[in-house]
């Protein structure tokens, strides 16, 4: 287990330089392309590049992720960094609690023997979730909440502006819906799947109750495949990560790196793209150790 | 395990099956609207303009406006039709669509099955690391930043690249799970065992058996292109990036290519406050993504439930269903984009609207549009009300839409004369001002009158130098000088005259009369004045028979005959009158009509294009002959006149600003169209790219045009293109008639005209004699090439 930790560490340290490295090239290709008479010469963007990623990882090293001049103030973009890297992670740790609570509740609830007639549904239904792009569901909700509104006089949530309070419950709505529908799809196929394996209906024989049937046997073999939906959840959550905050007005990192890509303030983009990507890659590889934990069979094949 | 047996495809299997009939039906229904969308909206968003203002219900209104029963789905914040954006859109998202997703099965494909089939070494690590990387950060960012990396403005390709880039991942590791499982079937083995190839087998046994799951997952590709087309849309990132805009509010991008993305980048702002702006383009993706998704997992438990079978997706009925889907896709991407529109526009040009305008200027008040003639202002009058009615901007001096350009001129005041006579002093034939010869006004030619006989004067070929000195022992006394204009030295006409010459005929081709005084005054009408004329070589011709001489006879003894001194001259036994008398210099003023479209990319729009003709002619002569012009001095200007009234009726909005010139003076050495190039007006400060210059395109044969283009391939190549769509070839013609038609400097300029040129007697041609079919089909290409040139960045 550790030399496998320790190799991934590797691996991710070298991702990040990556990263560092392609957000300087894509970003120094952004400027000139937007000069009239824009050149292509990838080799001389490359070895520009290179130099940024070795300047930048050095500054780094010493804490400083450089300085952005908007409006001639200057900041500093560690402090952007951590004024949205709070914010956005609070909002996506809120969706995706609430995804894991309602998707995993909603798939193990359907699973189960009794309600095999829910499965046409919850599948058609998880689809439909699936489907939906965050900014028709954000739309569906605040036109939900304006009609809402207009027919009781009741306000339910603001529809914009940041906030720990009721602020937060429109977009971790939003950035819940393909997640619970990805996780109770995932929950229901796998429960669904383990409980019609022979040893339930041994554990049943031996007259074990309904919840310690749940609870021993078939969400300990389920779990895995629910665990890795959860990896998949946080990439859609996320991918429309930047849209929700737009839409919402939601001052975090995804709403922040389009606006420094739009305007080419390639510190902040460096920054929080290697931000981002470090938290995604660590977030897999807990998931990756957890596996192991829960899944004896897979600790031996690594 | 019932599910293990392979069972056959019953309907009962298809309509069970709920996501893959919602699926199917959605999907039909959007293969519908691409196919046939356009037919079914109220208005085409390539040219169309936009509703500014409107009164309903007693009170002003801007838009955007809502949905109402003339507008079902309501405008965007530039009145724009978005039930015609949505349908045209549908055809441009979801073909951009298609291709991301097939170059992301591709390369998914490739470099999963590398990866699979040398599953533990090298290339699978890379592969997979590859696939980490992309993965590790969200898709919408790392797409936005490779788009703009590689110029948003390149459009739909860039597109391509970046989200097949950041997409290929995950096909990539299904397809080399895929490959890893076969790798250890028997009858991969079985193939080994046989001889056969690693890459053979791969390709031959192993993506066979993957083709199916690649159907499935190219559907639920489609999905997830869409999603994040979609996304990037409302991020504000769009196939081509839209034309920037300066407004009230500072700088706006305004999409300009109908696509579903570019709606949602537009209307993001009004979210809030006018939700049926982004509510309609967010469901139709909404509608789109889940038909795909619904269709995808359909024909996966449709596969699992039959069995997973090859021969159910390479059935000969389903290899014709791809087949049909194959050609309507060629037909769509064949008519995607901005070209039938152009065309269909470009048709709209009426040869029998445009033949009003020739009968107009060719009335009996604007028959005479010499310079200095009444005429010539009330047609300029006539041009310039219809820029008004068509809504065209002035261009010209002070808000008006005149140039003035002031010049001299004189005009004979008696028929000028030209005969040739025989020794005895009979007229043998009299020759026709303007036809057969044209008088010259320069140093000392003017009014005179002379009756002498010839004497031919030849020149030695290609000499530069002509100091007074070679001209001792020259005796013109008497006599009429006749030499051949092309190796004459540049003022022999003065020499003749201080030699004793009465009078002077030069064989040109182009006999012209030079009526207008350029350059230094002092230069013109120097006394004595000598009648000066230019004829044609068929005159000369004639006049020389009587010795048994010609034009070419002579042009090719001249090397012999100039070989000891570079002149040499032989009296003739003809003799000839000439006869003029001009009227006194007059100083006349004469405008140009200069009306713009102003361009609406802000990008483009400081690139000047300018389509012009002439609009003056020949007028009357002194003995009342009279040279209408109707094809040359005409038929260009009417073009000119109904491609504006086709812009504004059809609300046309060019993105290179695009000015609509007559020009004056045509027929001048020194044109109308010189003096606009050399002027300094705030028309200056764009660059112009091309200049249309028109004429004559009212006869001919109808299967030629000719392009007289300098030296500008480009423009040639566009009007050869649009040519080709009226099966009208398109040749390099020589310089026509008139002066500014040949300048060659200065912007890139074409002339074009029917192939025609040498028709006698054009000049004088009535409206009749323009035909209203050729008309119409010249100005139809003319207008598709202007139109292409207006808006296409690059053409």
């Amino acid at each position: 287990m550790p030399t496998f930790i320790a190799r991934r560490l590797l691996f991710i340290a070298f991702v990040a330089l990556a990263i560092v490295f392609f957000c300087f090239l894509g970003m120094g290709m952004v400027r000139n392309s937007s000069t009239s008479r824009p050149s292509y010469d990838l080799p001389f963007f490359a070895r520009q590049a290179a130099r940024n990623t070795i300047g930048w990882v050095r500054k780094a090293a010493q804490g400083d992720l450089g300085q952005v001049t908007m409006r001639e103030a200057s900041q500093p973009v560690t402090e952007i960094l951590s004024d949205t890297y709070v914010k956005s992670m609070g909002l996506l740790l809120a969706s995706l609690a609430l995804a894991a609570a309602l998707g995993v509740s909603v798939g193990i609830f359907a699973g189960l023997r009794e309600h095999t007639w829910l499965a046409l549904p919850i599948l058609t239904l998880t689809l439909l979730g699936v489907s939906t792009p965050s900014f028709f569901a954000a739309l569906a909700l605040q036109v939900g909440e304006i009609r809402f509104l207009q027919m009781t006089g009741i306000r339910l949530f603001p529809v914009g502006g940041f906030g720990w309070d009721r602020h937060i419950v429109m977009p971790a709505l939003v950035l819940a819906a393909r997640p619970v529908a990805h996780l109770a799809r995932v929950t229901f196929i796998s429960i669904a799947e383990v409980i019609n394996q022979d040893y339930i209906r041994t554990a049943r024989a031996k007259g074990l109750t309904n919840l310690m049937i749940l609870n021993r046997h078939t969400l300990r073999n389920a779990l895995v495949p629910i665990l890795t939906a959860v990896g998949v959840s946080l990439r859609f959550a996320l991918g429309s990560l930047p849209v929700v905050e737009l839409y919402f007005g939601w001052p975090g990192m995804g709403s922040r790196l389009l606006n420094a890509i739009r305007r080419g303030e390639t510190q902040v983009v460096v920054g929080l793209a290697v931000a981002l990507g470090l938290t995604f890659m660590f977030v897999n590889l807990l998931l990756d150790v957890t596996y192991r934990l829960v899944d004896p069979r897979l600790r031996e094949v690594s | 395990m019932t599910q293990l047996r392979a069972s056959r495809l019953r309907w009962r299997h298809v309509l069970l099956n709920v996501p893959l009939v919602i699926g199917a039906v959605v999907l039909l229904g959007l293969f519908i609207v691409v196919l046939f969308g356009p037919l079914f909206a109220p208005e085409n968003p390539y040219l169309a303009g936009n509703r500014v203002i409107e009164y309903k219900n007693g009170q002003l209104m801007v838009p955007p406006f809502p949905p109402s029963p003339d507008i079902p789905l309501g405008t965007d914040q530039w009145g724009r039709d978005l039930l015609s954006i949505l349908l045209y859109g549908a055809r441009n998202t979801l073909v951009a669509c298609t291709f991301i997703t097939m170059a992301r099965l591709i390369l998914g494909l490739i470099l999963g099955a590398a990866a699979g089939w040398n599953s533990g070494r090298l290339v699978d690590r890379i592969v997979m690391g590859a696939v980490e990387l992309t993965t590790a950060l969200p898709m919408l960012l790392i797409g936005m930043i490779i788009i703009f990396a590689l110029d948003i403005r390149r459009g739909i390709l860039v597109f391509i690249i970046a989200l097949c880039f950041v997409g290929w991942g995950e096909i990539a590791q299904y397809i080399r799970s895929e490959f890893m499982t076969l790798k250890g079937q028997p009858f991969i083995e079985g193939a080994r065992v046989i001889g056969l190839h690693g890459v053979g087998i791969a390709v031959r046994h192993v993506l066979p058996n993957v083709l199916p799951a690649l159907v499935v997952l190219a559907l639920l590709e489609m999905g997830a292109v869409l999603m994040i087309l979609g996304e990037l849309g409302f991020a504000g990132v769009f196939i081509g990036g839209g034309i920037r805009q300066e407004s009230v509010f500072g700088q706006v991008t305004i999409p300009d290519i109908p696509e579903w993305g570019a709606m949602l980048a537009s209307s993001r702002r009004y979210a809030r406050s006018y939700i049926w702006m982004v509510a309609y383009p967010a469901m139709a993706f909404f509608v789109a993504v889940l038909g795909f998704n619904m269709m995808g997992e359909g024909l996966r438990r449709l596969v699992e439930q039959v069995g997973v079978s090859t021969a159910f997706i390479l059935s000969r009925r389903m290899l014709v269903i791809i087949a049909v889907v194959v050609v309507a896709t060629v037909y769509i991407i064949n008519n995607v984009g901005p070209a039938p529109s152009y065309a269909r526009l470009a048709g709209g040009f009426d040869g029998v609207a445009a033949i009003q305008h020739v009968a107009a200027l060719t009335s009996e008040d604007l028959a005479d549009r010499r310079v200095g003639a009444p005429g010539l202002e009330t047609a300029a009058q006539y041009i310039a009300s219809r820029f008004e009615m068509y809504g065209l901007q002035p261009a010209g001096q002070g808000h008006s839409y005149f140039q003035p350009m002031t010049t001299h001129i004189v005009y004979p005041e008696e028929q000028p004369g030209l005969a040739q006579m025989n020794a005895e002093g009979t007229i043998l034939k009299s020759y026709r001002h303007r036809l057969d010869f044209g008088e010259r006004i320069t140093r000392h030619g003017g009014s005179g009158t002379a009756e002498a006989p010839l004497t031919f004067v030849g020149f030695e070929p290609g000499r530069r130098s002509w100091p007074n000195e070679v001209y001792i022992g020259m005796d013109l006394r008497g006599q009429i000088a006749l030499y051949l204009a092309e190796d004459a030295p540049p003022s022999f006409d003065t020499e003749a005259l201080i030699r004793g010459a009465r009078g002077i005929l030069v064989v040109a081709d182009n006999v012209v009369p030079q009526v207008q005084l350029t350059g230094q005054l002092s230069n013109h009408l120097r006394k004595p004045t000598i009648p000066i004329f230019h004829i044609t070589p068929a005159v000369a011709d004639e006049i020389l028979a009587g010795d048994d001489l010609s034009v070419a006879a002579l042009r090719e003894r001249l090397p012999e005959e100039t070989r000891e001194q570079p002149w040499f001259v032989q009296p003739l036994t003809a003799r000839a009158h000439m006869h003029l008398v001009l009227s006194p210099v007059q100083e006349v003023t004469t405008y140009n009509v200069l009306g713009l479209v102003p361009g609406t990319d802000l990008a483009l729009n400081d690139q000047l294009i300018v389509v012009g003709a002439h609009y003056d002619n020949l007028g009357r002569e002194p003995d009342g002959t009279l040279y209408p012009g109707a094809n040359d001095g005409a038929s260009g200007v009417a073009a000119v006149l109904e491609i504006a009234r086709l812009w504004s009726a059809e609300e046309f909005k060019p993105r290179r600003t695009v000015l609509f010139a007559a020009w004056t003076a045509g027929n001048l050495p020194n044109s109308g169209y010189q003096r606009y190039q050399d002027s300094y007006s705030p028309l200056a400060l764009l660059r112009t790219v091309a200049v249309f210059n028109l004429d004559r395109l009212g006869h001919g044969d109808g299967r030629t045009l000719l392009v007289d283009d300098g030296a500008n391939r480009p423009l040639t190549e566009l009007l050869g293109r649009s040519a080709e769509k009226l099966g009208v070839g398109v040749q390099k013609g020589n310089p026509l008639l008139h002066n500014y038609q040949r300048s060659s400097a200065g912007p890139p300029s074409v002339v074009v005209s029917w192939a025609d040129q040498d028709r006698p007697g054009i000049l004088s041609d009535v409206s009749e004699q323009v035909d209203p079919q050729l008309l119409g089909t010249a100005g139809q290409i003319v207008n598709l090439a202007l139109i292409t040139a207006s808006r296409e960045p690059s053409y």
